[in-house]
């Protein structure tokens, strides 16, 4: 199936899922239940909504914790309405996520489960208990299963799909290859570091992907600094360049060029950039040491 | 980049799934004892069935099998037996029980048969657990369960796509996949023009990897093309990337190369992937053209020409 056809259909999924929460909870009788089916709603249709945003979010972000707590609150406040939701935590607890995060799950479906086999004879309680104990664990398999899937995810190297936008391991990979080439033929090329706001950091990122060559890639290296290698034919071409990129910046930022040829380290430039007071500094490459 | 070992990977968690299952055997079979020591003989053959078909399952998933995913289909089976027939009879806790054969079928089936076969029983199942005074709101509860499990699997399915779209190695071996390596060569093509260099290209066909089953089975497969992968990152220069286009089918990009340059890589590819011996004691044969850009051809044309050039590479062969 085409991948855009598919997230359309997570899309109308999530819709769908929050327009049946907020029925649930115009159904419900009891107020707390109210809120939290509306809340439930309200967060499927705000995961709807941010579904491309959220991929720049940090993948360690913990937001599985938000359906536990809200599956954990409605059980104790209605067990008898909606009992049969407690077997939701096996889907709660497949969902990829940190392991931290499994015992806390787990603490909650105890819970839940304790509350539920309060109103039920004792026999009946402890097979329901067993029972989600059985499932949860198949919920385990499951998430074990899918663990190489979500790491990946985590350590991706391309921040966003289409967009060339890359970590700060893959600039380590292509400064490594672009001084080799820079070294056989006579290319210029300057490592550009870019700080700017945080919140200025996205937009400044599609605006760099437009005015920069197609076969120059832009590096996220934290929240505010950005980097790109400029390559250009020779050194005036380059510094022409960089000055027409740096001349009308559609945000205010500091910028540190650093030519390829001189040795400089990556975390030491990017420390230099956060304290520097000027707009621009240009680290040219170093006269050859005269050993006459 | 390491790749990633599903048959490894995959051991732990199938263990687990074996594990659950042998404890719902166990379950069923005190049962059947408990009924036995009770005196109630006609309540046996329920939970001796049960164990029976979880023992089945518990095998099933252990083995090597081709079709050991089938034991998710026992296990559900018994499930349902179990639910339909003796929680049936159970007093109360109606809206309890309506939950867990949606749930268990997401946990054990693919998400896309798990919503095919949640909506087709969904009516037996308020049938069987719900009195009809009951049934309006726990058909709705049903439906957000089925909806909810359906998302955590739209999610699962979200995050591989992301993966696919976001990771620029191959899973299988130390190369790039076909479509960051289509966009480096429109990367080095642009930059090739804009800078006045040259690029060269080469097409690497491997011939052993095109025809599967019999002889070549999946693991020398996997490392016939991880041995390729690595001699051939060792013995080409850092700028260079090897991609890899389908099963046997690889791009090597030098850039800033011309045509005599890239034919010393060539050679000392060549040179290097001789000494390889594959597991069976044979060597690997590989057919390797070199494509270079003309003047004034566009990106897409020279793709083409690569892929006829893959073509003309493969045909040789036979």
């Amino acid at each position: 199936m085409d991948s855009k056809y598919k997230a359309r259909l997570f899309r109308t999924a999530l819709v769908g899922g929050a327009l049946l929460l907020a029925w649930q909870a115009s159904l419900a009788s009891d107020t707390p239940a109210v809120i939290l089916l509306g809340l439930g709603a309200l967060w499927l249709l705000a995961t709807s909504l941010f579904q491309e945003q959220s991929l720049r979010w940090p993948p360690l972000l913990p937001w599985q914790l938000v359906p536990g707590s809200l599956l954990a609150a409605l059980l104790w406040v209605d067990p008898g309405r909606h009992g049969a939701w407690l077997w939701l935590w096996a889907i709660l607890v497949m969902l990829p996520q940190p392991a931290w995060l499994l015992p806390v799950q787990g603490g909650l479906a105890g819970i839940s489960w304790w509350r539920i086999q309060q109103d039920l004879i004792p026999e009946q309680g402890v097979l329901v208990g067993l029972l989600l104990g059985a499932v949860v664990l198949l919920g385990l398999g499951r998430a074990l299963y899918l663990r190489p899937l979500w790491q990946g995810v985590s350590r991706r190297q391309r921040l966003l799909p289409g967009t060339r936008l890359w970590t700060r391991e893959q600039l380590v990979h292509d400064l490594y290859r672009e001084r080799l080439r820079c070294e056989r033929k006579d290319y210029h090329a300057e490592l550009l570091l870019l700080r700017t706001k945080a919140r200025h950091c996205w937009p400044l990122v599609r605006w760099l992907v437009a005015h920069l060559e197609p076969d120059e890639n832009v590096y996220r290296l934290d929240r505010c600094t950005l980097a790109t290698l400029l390559i250009s034919r020779n050194a005036d071409n380059g510094s022409q360049r960089r000055n027409l990129l740096l001349e009308t910046p559609p945000w205010p930022l500091k910028a540190r060029a650093i030519d390829l040829g001189s040795r400089h380290a990556l975390s030491l430039e990017q420390r230099a950039l956060a304290r520097q007071a000027e707009d621009l500094v240009i680290l040219p490459r170093p006269r050859a040491v005269d050993h006459a | 980049m390491p790749s990633l070992l599903p048959e490894e990977e995959k051991l732990w968690p199938s263990r687990l799934f074996a594990l659950v299952y042998a404890a719902g055997a166990v379950m069923m079979a005190g049962y059947a004892l408990w009924h036995y020591l009770m005196g109630d003989y006609g309540l046996i053959p329920l939970p001796t069935l049960l164990t029976l078909l979880l023992v089945g399952a518990t095998l099933l998933r252990l083995s090597h099998h081709p079709q050991r995913y089938l034991s998710a289909y026992l296990v559900l089976i018994s499930a349902y037996l179990l639910i339909a027939v003796e929680v049936a009879k159970l007093e109360g806790g109606a809206g309890l029980w309506l939950g867990l054969p949606p749930v268990l079928a997401f946990l054990v089936l693919p998400p896309a048969s798990a919503i095919l076969l949640n909506v087709l029983l969904g009516g037996l199942w308020l049938v069987l657990l719900v009195n009809p005074e009951q049934a309006g709101d726990l058909a709705m509860a049903y439906l957000v369960l089925t909806l909810l499990g359906a998302l955590a699997g739209g999610e699962q399915a979200r995050q591989r796509e992301l993966l696919d779209a976001t990771r620029p190695h191959d899973d299988s071996c130390d190369a790039l996949r076909a479509s960051a390596i289509r966009e480096c060569l429109a990367q080095e093509f642009f930059r090739a023009r804009r800078l006045e260099h040259r690029l060269s290209v080469l097409v690497i066909h491997l011939p052993q990897l095109d025809n599967p089953g019999d002889a070549f089975g999946g693991l020398p497969r996997r490392q016939c093309l991880q041995r390729f992968a690595e001699v051939t990152q060792h013995s080409c220069r850092a700028p260079d990337q090897l991609g890899r286009l389908s099963d046997s089918l690889f791009w090597l990009l030098l850039p800033d190369t011309g045509e005599n340059g890239a034919l010393m890589v060539r050679q000392r590819l060549l040179d290097a992937l001789e000494r390889i011996t594959l597991p069976g004691g044979e060597g690997l044969s590989l057919r390797v053209a070199l494509c270079a850009p003309h003047d004034d051809e566009s990106p897409a044309t020279f793709e083409q020409r690569l892929m006829l050039k893959a073509n003309l590479l493969r045909e040789s062969t036979t």
